[in-house]
């Protein structure tokens, strides 16, 4: 026993039991509504999404909706569904990552990466970001500075092939 | 079928591992902690609902934060002193710079200090208990796990005396706190953590005997015997190794906490070491030109000899605590042995 000070908080759901899962029916009568994916099952209820019927063991309620299990794994997918959300990635860090440390390490380096900030920026531009509120402020930070780099490096390539020797000749 | 977004509000506190940091949002519904490496998040929800107990237990990181800190500040406090005796002798800028590394090295004490004593929160449901790593402060997480309460009593309603008799918990969550909480009272189903693999703590022995090793490499380099420079780069890439693998080697294992800190704070204490010293011969190249640092030893300068010092004497010391720990625990821990047989159920009383 480690004989360290702990406090215990318990609240009424360790007294629940432990919920079991809802069987679905047998369709009884003929012309009864069944379930679209179990046929031989009674249906209870329409999918708020798409309409099937659905019969208790195909119900999943969630926000207050009825879906099928197909409807909830394609809502998942889209990112339709925030409450389901695992996890995200934030393309906004990501690109002003890119259009600032470059030029502090290894500025000759930002050639690549400044392109590919405004890329990312772009990119994840209409992806879902955090769920947490977040304003577009990284990833407008990022074009700019990135713009700012091409701009940069446009001046210097002209500056360069103006002083050439190629330039000197030519005129 | 989306529904309208979830508005979140920040809980104070926070937790940071490695390469992530942890915090806690309250929610409409349910409590959501996110973990973010910086370039993405990831989410857990525990539904005020499905909440059956708020763990929060007192640890000694406090007390080790405090005598690591506290060791730094006094080493740092020794060689500022040491300058001020002997002042004549060595120059002005020496107690300076000194003077700022000691201030340095008292801001994490007064913060440890500050902060107050430390705990680890967990949070249990029906099919998991969850650490929370955002509440690593008493204080903290004691104000929170109030708010919780509030929150997940106005879901679930008060519990009453009857219920809570009622409930598959035996007595033990009302008697024994400490079993509660170092063994969960009910059997945790799927989604628990894989279990804890039993380890000798072989790299961290290695460990100590390298940190311990400085010692004489550095005695060596005062003598300038031949070959001390490559020993030392030597001794430091077999101690940053042996330190990772011992820090990857003892996840989910049943070695202590404190131990399991050594590898990561001998990390640190280099990596502290080595800016320091890139920074320090970066001045001195600035003042003094490059020749400065040609066949310079550590007798010569009084700042480098103090740096030396400090982390020869830090690393003796994480060393000589990190065998003693090891002595220890090795003494009173036993492998774990197949599980026991089913327990036939008490009768009742």
């Amino acid at each position: 026993m480690c004989q360290r000070e702990t406090r215990v908080e318990v609240f009424p759901a360790l007294a629940r039991p432990v919920a079991q899962g809802s069987s679905a029916e047998a369709v009884l009568l003929e012309g009864e509504a069944a379930c679209f994916y179990h046929p031989q099952k009674r249906a209870v209820v329409p999918c708020s999404a798409c309409g099937r019927f659905l019969c208790a063991l195909c119900d999943l309620e969630f926000n207050a909706q009825h879906l099928c299990p197909a409807c909830l794994e394609s809502g998942q997918r889209k990112g339709q569904l925030t409450a389901l959300d695992m996890r995200r990635t934030l393309y906004d860090s990501g690109a002003l990552t890119l259009a600032v440390v470059p030029v502090l390490l290894c500025w000759p380096v930002s050639f690549l990466t400044a392109p590919a900030a405004i890329g990312l920026a772009v990119y994840g531009w209409r992806k879902p970001g955090s769920i947490l509120p977040r304003t577009r402020a990284r990833a407008v930070a990022a074009i700019a500075l990135g713009l700012l780099q091409i701009v940069g490096w446009g001046a210097m390539i002209l500056m360069y092939l103006r002083t050439s020797w190629f330039l000197t000749h030519l005129h | 079928m989306s529904a309208a977004p979830t508005t979140y509000r920040k809980l104070p506190g926070g937790g940071v591992s490695l390469a992530t940091t942890y915090r806690l949002y309250e929610g409409p519904d349910h409590l959501l902690q996110v973990c973010s490496t910086g370039y993405s998040e990831s989410y857990k929800r525990f539904y005020y609902r499905d909440v059956q107990a708020v763990i929060v237990q007192r640890n000694r990181m406090w007390q080790l934060w405090g005598w690591i800190w506290g060791g730094n500040f006094a080493l740092w406090l020794g060689g500022w002193l040491i300058g001020l005796a002997t002042m004549p002798a060595v120059e002005m800028g020496y107690v300076v710079v000194v003077g700022v590394l000691l201030a340095l090295a008292s801001v994490p004490v007064l913060a440890n200090w500050l902060m107050g004593p430390t705990c680890s929160c967990h949070l249990r449901t029906a099919v998991q208990l969850e650490k929370l790593p955002s509440l690593g402060r008493l204080r903290k997480a004691e104000q929170l796990v109030a708010r919780f309460k509030s929150l997940i009593e106005a879901a679930q309603g008060p519990l009453s005396p009857e219920a809570l008799q009622a409930s598959t918990v035996p007595s033990a969550v009302q008697e024994a706190p400490p079993v509660m909480a170092s063994a969960p009272v009910a059997a945790l189903p799927a989604s628990a953590p894989p279990p804890i693999k039993h380890y000798d703590g072989r790299m961290h022995l290695v460990l100590c005997w390298l940190l311990l090793a400085d010692l004489p490499s550095t005695a060596m380099d005062y003598l300038n015997s031949p070959g001390t420079d490559v020993l030392g780069v030597i001794l430091i890439g077999a101690t940053t190794t042996v330190a990772i693998i011992a820090g990857v080697k003892q996840m989910r294992t049943d070695l202590p906490d404190k131990i399991k800190r050594l590898p990561w704070v001998v990390l640190g204490m280099f990596g502290v070491l080595i800016v320091a010293s890139i920074a320090y011969g970066i001045v001195l190249v600035v003042e003094q030109g490059p020749s400065r640092l040609e066949g310079l030893r550590v007798w010569d300068d009084p700042i480098l000899l103090t740096m030396t010092i400090v982390s020869t004497g830090f690393t003796v010391v994480l060393g000589v605590l990190g065998l003693v720990w090891l002595r220890t625990w090795r003494a009173t821990a036993a492998p774990p042995g197949p599980p026991p047989m089913q327990e036939e159920p008490p009768a009742a009383a």
